[in-house]
């Protein structure tokens, strides 16, 4: 089975310092236990954030990765959005500042995603350190 | 009388119950009011309500001291000061835009309290949404 996941970044190489919901775009990859490929990237097009947890900009993001089978969001940092978010995927904080050195982050804990994708919505996020 | 703030609820919490009972602060006829939002202290007057003084620095309603858990535990009750769990936290420093003390730093993408500064309102505990602070 794959994993496909969302990696919340502006420039396709960093992962953005501000929370997973505000990213410009998310650059979508697929993972096995082998490595990862690159699908596609897609645009923020949801609003401003007014106002941290805005209910309507956690639906928007969703609904857009949720179209692409994502099973795991990938941040630096999550807000508080993160408790809708992670009913529909995984939330994965990952401490790299590269989306190729989180790929491989991802990839050492790849069973433990797996694990928390089948959990469904009472999930957890996951840490990674 | 008890000039109620909402948050920081939890059961067992509350007013009088737990450590507060026993210890001194804020009782008698001594005691002094203490700021929630600043954390600034002052004199209790006799006969004045706390929560009828204005902070003489930022302006909002005083408490007695020792009520509501805030300013109740000072230094003498650190080791039960929340605690929160690195594992858990997601930095979305909501913790930190709520603690009345100033009592949350970042650090390297991780709230962390400090722990003289921590009045042990619990107020950080509530707000936080994957409940890291324990
Ligand atoms: S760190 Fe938490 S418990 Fe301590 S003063 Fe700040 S909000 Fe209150
Ligand atoms: S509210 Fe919770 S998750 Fe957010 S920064 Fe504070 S401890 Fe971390
Ligand atoms: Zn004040």
């Amino acid at each position: 089975m794959s994993l496909i996941i969302a990696c919340a970044t502006d420039d396709g190489v960093n992962f953005i310092n501000r929370h997973f919901g505000d990213a410009d775009y998310y650059y979508i990859y697929r993972l096995d236990e082998n490595g990862s490929e690159f699908v596609k990237k897609i645009a923020n097009t949801t609003e401003e954030e007014e106002t941290h947890a805005d209910p309507k900009k956690a639906g928007g993001i969703v609904q857009i990765l949720m179209q692409e089978n994502v099973k795991a969001g990938v941040a630096k940092v999550f807000g508080p959005n993160i408790k809708r978010i992670k009913k529909h995927f995984v939330p994965v904080l990952v401490h790299s500042d590269t989306i190729q050195e989180g790929l491989n982050e991802l990839l050492n804990s790849y069973t433990e995603i797996l694990n928390l994708w089948n959990q469904g919505e009472t999930r957890r996020h996951l840490v990674l350190k | 009388m008890f000039y109620g703030r909402g948050d920081g609820r939890r059961s067992g919490q509350g007013r009088g119950i737990g450590s507060n009972r026993n210890s001194n602060s804020g009782f008698g006829p001594g005691g002094s009011c203490i700021c929630p939002n600043c954390g600034r202290e002052v004199a209790h007057q006799r006969g004045v309500p706390c929560y009828e003084l204005k902070c003489p620095a930022c302006g909002s309603p005083m408490t007695r001291k020792g009520l509501n858990n805030i300013g109740s535990t000072g230094t003498d009750d650190i080791n039960n000061i929340p605690v929160i769990d690195g594992e858990e936290c997601i930095g979305c420093e909501k913790c930190l835009e709520v603690c009345p003390f100033n009592a949350i730093r970042m650090n390297a993408g991780t709230a962390e309290i400090i722990a003289d500064k921590c009045r042990n309102c619990h107020r950080c505990m509530s707000v936080c949404p994957v409940e890291a602070i324990k």
